[in-house]
């Protein structure tokens, strides 16, 4: 089976095959083989060194602590790695939960690249939300004095002629 | 004792902090807490817990009138601040105290001295603490500009209320004064009911080396030694450790003099801590601010002095003298802290909310924690979740062990700071004690995150292909680690 995980906006695949605890798998074009054990953490061992991985799972969110060094991993539907790359620059979401301040454009307005659209105030912090590229403003999700959740959209963008 | 029941104003690590300290002491302790604190950690620690608002801090933990209710209501005698809320609040300290209520802290009228800049300033002139080049006094934008051009540049237009770096700007050049002036008014004026300003020399690279106070209801006044916390990320400190590496036994012995006679001029008394900038360039040392309340980073001080700081507060505040004497206050090995923050290094430090959906703290530290296991990390709050201290032989021995500590915590949830904390003690800088108040924002800007191993995404392929109920797989016998008898699955598994 193929799996394909999102880390830090890169996409990674992974092709494995389960032999009862053994698992071979092409990751990066290279063959390993591990052994796995399900105990309190997960145990796999490669070339004989066994690792304790801890590990938790929120729906497609898989997070995993790796030799002293934690990874969240998103898992994503294969080859799409493009497409929702180009979506996430024209879909602006809430980096963080927190309230929308200040909405400081409207439908249909032309945007530069780094022009700040929306200010978000949380944690006493205020983040602002800008453009990526040259666009213009299709639609606003939010308004001003709103609550928003950690990755709720906030603005989408439509690419301008020639950008 | 002349209380048994505490009220904790506070919440997070330092809540369970100091109930823990009531109930080493066999004190009772009252947790208050927001709505969105209902559950938290703080409230299943104390004995008792009384809601006291709304999520937003101003209806709840700055509360005056309601934090006050819930001492009265829960029948407590004293109250413990904590740090931060309104831990440096002299008109809070000076409402418990009219409510009949015991105080744990220092006198309203200590604290109201050192919260003005100005007067602190002019109070520390007068006791001999040095302090930087500066002005206070009369403050119109003519008066500024000449007292500035006598003092030369840089320097800092400083809120003479104000603190936290509200209400403060770097100033390079004169033509930049005026600008920088009305700015700092008017954000000194909203922020803190008060337009005064003063200036004082910048010193563009400093580091921060504080000393800790304690003081009794009866003329005894100690210094616990010092610490350094020159490792900051948005005038934030993220490690401290005792002592400090940049600084040698002359110069500790005069700041520690000087952070003794600054509390005296204050007639200071419970904990305090006396804030110093050391300019590396010539080794002098001046006051900057005293925190008037209990310190984030004691830990590091309790660990290697063996004396219990909160403890002592409590004590001290119910009129029982200092039993120790200065001669016998000694500093053993060496001892760090690292904080660990609800934040992405690697954007800005930016806050982070979410679930702790997995937490193991490592066996070979002091942990202070204001998480578990399933606590909700919310956006309405310092993000600061816990401190990992330790305590070694040497400096070095210290680090490695701190390394080892934050390589051992498992924190899956929320993302969070620790493999930054990782890199800031792996960096060549640390291990020669080599940095100052910009050395972090400095080396570390471009830090990014280890890149995933092969390891993990194998970890998470397996896990898909695992059932999530049912038995273990058929166990190797000759294996070393084939003892997966605690089998568990489900949300999680733990190290």
């Amino acid at each position: 089976m193929k799996f394909y995980y999102s880390h830090r906006g890169q996409t990674h695949s992974i092709e494995v095959q389960a032999q009862g605890d053994r698992l071979r798998a092409t990751v990066d074009g290279e063959t390993v083989e591990a052994l796995v054990r399900q105990g309190q953490s997960l145990q796999l061992t490669l070339a004989g060194q066994p690792m304790d991985i801890a590990w938790a799972k929120d729906g497609r969110t898989i997070w995993l602590h790796v030799a002293g060094h934690s990874y969240q991993l998103e898992r994503v539907a294969g080859g799409r790695a493009g497409s929702t790359a180009g979506s996430a620059e024209r879909s602006l979401r809430a980096p963080m939960p927190g309230q929308v301040r200040k909405v400081l454009v409207e439908p249909g307005q032309p945007v530069a690249a780094g022009s700040v659209l929306v200010l978000l105030e949380a944690m006493k912090m205020e983040v602002r939300i800008s453009a990526g590229q040259d666009a213009k403003v299709a639609h606003i999700a939010v308004s001003e004095g709103q609550s928003v959740d950690k990755d709720q959209l906030l603005v989408e963008l439509e690419p301008t002629d020639g950008g | 004792m002349k209380f048994n029941k505490v009220l904790i104003a506070n919440r997070g690590e330092i809540a369970v902090r100091i109930a823990q300290a009531c109930q080493k002491m066999g004190l009772a302790s009252v947790a208050v807490y927001s709505e969105a604190d209902a559950g938290a950690l703080h409230t299943q620690v104390a004995d008792e817990a009384v809601l006291i608002g709304p999520a937003a801090a101003r209806l709840s933990y700055l509360n005056i009138p309601a934090v006050l209710a819930a001492a009265q209501a829960s029948g407590a005698q004293a109250v413990h601040p904590g740090y931060g809320f309104l831990a440096e609040n002299a008109e809070f300290a000076q409402a418990i105290l009219d409510a009949g209520l015991v105080w744990v802290g220092p006198p309203p009228a200590a604290m109201r001295a050192m919260g003005d800049k100005a007067s602190a300033r002019e109070r520390m002139l007068q006791a001999g603490v040095p302090v930087l080049p500066g002005y206070q006094g009369p403050d119109s934008t003519g008066e500024l500009e000449a007292a500035a051009a006598a003092l030369g540049y840089p320097l800092l237009v400083k809120a003479a209320a104000g603190g936290g770096g509200v209400g403060q700007r770097v100033v390079h050049a004169a033509a930049e004064l005026p600008e920088a002036i009305a700015a700092a008014r008017r954000e000194a004026a909203s922020a803190f009911g008060d337009e005064r300003l003063m200036l004082e020399k910048y010193l563009a690279t400093a580091r921060h080396v504080e000393v800790q106070v304690l003081g009794d209801q009866h003329g005894k006044l100690l210094h616990l030694f010092e610490r350094e916390c020159s490792l900051q990320r948005r005038r934030q400190k993220i490690v401290e450790e005792t002592p400090s590496p940049l600084i040698d036994g002359a110069l500790r012995e005069a700041m520690c003099a000087a952070a003794t006679a600054a509390a005296a001029a204050v007639d200071y008394t419970n904990a305090g801590t006396v804030e110093f900038l050391v300019d590396p360039a010539t080794g002098e040392f001046y006051f900057l601010e005293m925190n008037t309340r209990l310190q984030v980073e004691h830990p590091v001080t309790e660990l290697t002095t063996g004396i219990d700081i909160v403890e002592w507060q409590l004590r001290i505040a119910a009129g029982e003298p200092l039993t120790v004497q200065q001669a016998h206050v000694r500093q053993h090995g060496h001892a760090i802290e690292c904080r660990i923050y609800a934040e992405d290094p690697s954007a800005g430090f930016l806050p982070q909310a979410g679930e702790v959906l997995r937490l193991q703290w490592p066996l070979a530290a002091r942990v202070d924690a204001g998480i578990a296991e399933g606590s909700q990390v919310s956006v309405h709050y310092d993000p600061m979740l816990a401190k990992l201290s330790v305590h070694a032989d040497d400096r070095q021995s210290a680090i490695t062990a701190m390394q080892a500590a934050l390589a051992d915590t498992v924190l899956l949830g929320v993302i969070n700071n620790i493999d930054f904390l990782q890199a800031v003690l792996a960096d060549p800088q640390m291990a020669f004690g080599d940095f100052d108040t910009q050395t972090i924002e400095r080396a570390f800007a471009a830090w990014q995150p280890p890149l995933l191993p092969p390891e993990a995404l194998l970890a998470a392929a397996a896990l898909e292909l695992q059932p999530t109920e049912g038995p273990p797989s058929a166990a190797d016998p000759y294996s070393p680690w084939a003892t997966a008898s605690g089998f568990r699955m489900g949300r999680g598994g733990v190290l």
